[in-house]
C-alpha cells in the first residue's frame, strides 16, 4: 500500500489482497457495531424514528465498552439515560463509516479520497484500532514491544500495527500537511 | 384574588445550577494516536494547532484534560461527538 498526496486529496494505492483485509475488517466491525436488529423489531416505533433506544444496556464485553463508554463515570443512572439517547446514533455513524470505506474499496486498486471521505476513513481506522487494541489489551508502555510469531494474537497484533501506519499516514498526509 | 404561598415556593439552589458549570473530560488511553487526537480537537472545537496540541499533551501527561465547559446539554454534545471519534470522554459538575 502507498498513501500519497494528490492537491486537495489524499490517494491510496492499494493491493487486492490488502482490500480483502480491509473488507474483511469492515465487516467485523459491522457485526460489532450494527444496532441489534432484535432489540430494533420490538421497540416503540416512535422512539426509534427520533433515535432513542429503549433497550438500551451497557455492553458486557470489553471491545463494546471501549467503541461505547459510560457518559458519566460515578452514575450508572445518568449513564444509561444517557446511552438511550446517544447510543444508537453512535452505532449508526460505526455503520455508516463501515459501509462507506466499503463502497470506496468495491474492485479499485488505485482510491482518490476528497475531504469527506479522508474522514469517513479515518474514524473507520480508528474503531477497528480500538477494537483490535483492546482485543490485544495494548497499554501505554507495552505497545510497541514486539510479539514472538508463536503468540496466538501475533496476527492480530500485525493487523494492528498496519492499521496505526495507515491512521497515522492519513493524517500526516490529509491534515497536517496544509496546516503546518 | 389569591395570595401567593411563598412559604410553600420550591428552594432554588441557583449556586450549584447557575455557578458551577459542567465540564467535558477527555481520558488517556494507549490506543488513540497523539496526531489523532490533536485532529479531533482541531476539527471540532475549531482550537489551534497549538491549543489542540497542548490539550493532547496535557492527556497524554496527566491522563485526563478538560476540554470544554458549559451546561450540561452542551457537554453532553460534546461527549457524544467524542465518543463519536473513538475519545474516551466523561462529563461531571465542576
Amino acid at each position: 500500500m502507498e498513501i500519497n498526496p494528490d492537491g486537495e486529496n489524499v490517494v491510496i494505492l492499494i493491493e487486492p489482497f490488502e482490500a480483502k483485509i480491509l473488507s474483511d475488517l469492515a465487516h467485523q466491525l459491522l457485526d460489532i457495531t450494527a444496532p441489534n436488529s432484535e432489540v430494533v423489531a420490538n421497540e416503540d416505533p416512535l422512539a426509534a424514528l427520533i433515535g432513542i433506544d429503549s433497550q438500551a444496556a451497557k455492553p458486557t464485553d470489553p471491545i463494546s465498552n471501549r467503541l461505547f463508554p459510560d457518559a458519566y463515570p460515578d452514575d450508572p443512572e445518568a449513564s444509561m439515560e444517557f446511552r438511550r439517547f446517544t447510543e444508537r446514533s453512535l452505532r449508526e455513524t460505526n455503520v455508516n463509516r463501515a459501509k462507506s470505506v466499503l463502497a470506496d474499496l468495491e474492485g479499485q486498486s488505485t482510491l482518490t479520497l476528497h475531504s469527506d471521505q479522508w474522514k469517513e476513513w479515518v474514524g473507520f481506522l480508528n474503531s477497528l484500532r480500538l477494537a483490535l487494541g483492546t482485543r490485544l489489551e495494548v497499554e501505554q508502555d507495552t505497545w510497541t514491544q514486539e510479539r514472538s510469531e508463536s503468540d496466538p494474537l501475533y496476527q492480530i497484533f500485525e493487523l494492528y500495527n498496519w492499521l496505526t501506519w495507515m491512521q497515522e499516514s492519513l493524517i500526516s498526509i490529509g491534515y497536517f500537511r496544509e496546516k503546518r | 384574588m389569591t395570595a401567593t404561598p411563598l412559604d410553600t415556593l420550591p428552594e432554588l439552589d441557583l449556586e450549584s445550577e447557575l455557578d458551577r458549570p459542567w465540564s467535558t473530560t477527555v481520558w488517556d488511553d494507549p490506543i488513540n494516536l497523539m496526531t489523532y487526537v490533536t485532529y479531533v480537537f482541531m476539527d471540532y472545537f475549531e482550537f489551534s494547532k497549538e491549543k489542540a496540541d497542548y490539550l493532547m499533551l496535557l492527556v497524554h501527561t496527566e491522563g485526563k484534560a478538560t476540554v470544554s465547559t458549559g451546561s450540561r446539554e452542551a457537554m453532553e454534545k460534546d461527549v457524544a461527538a467524542m465518543h463519536t471519534y473513538g475519545l474516551w470522554a466523561t462529563l461531571a459538575k465542576d
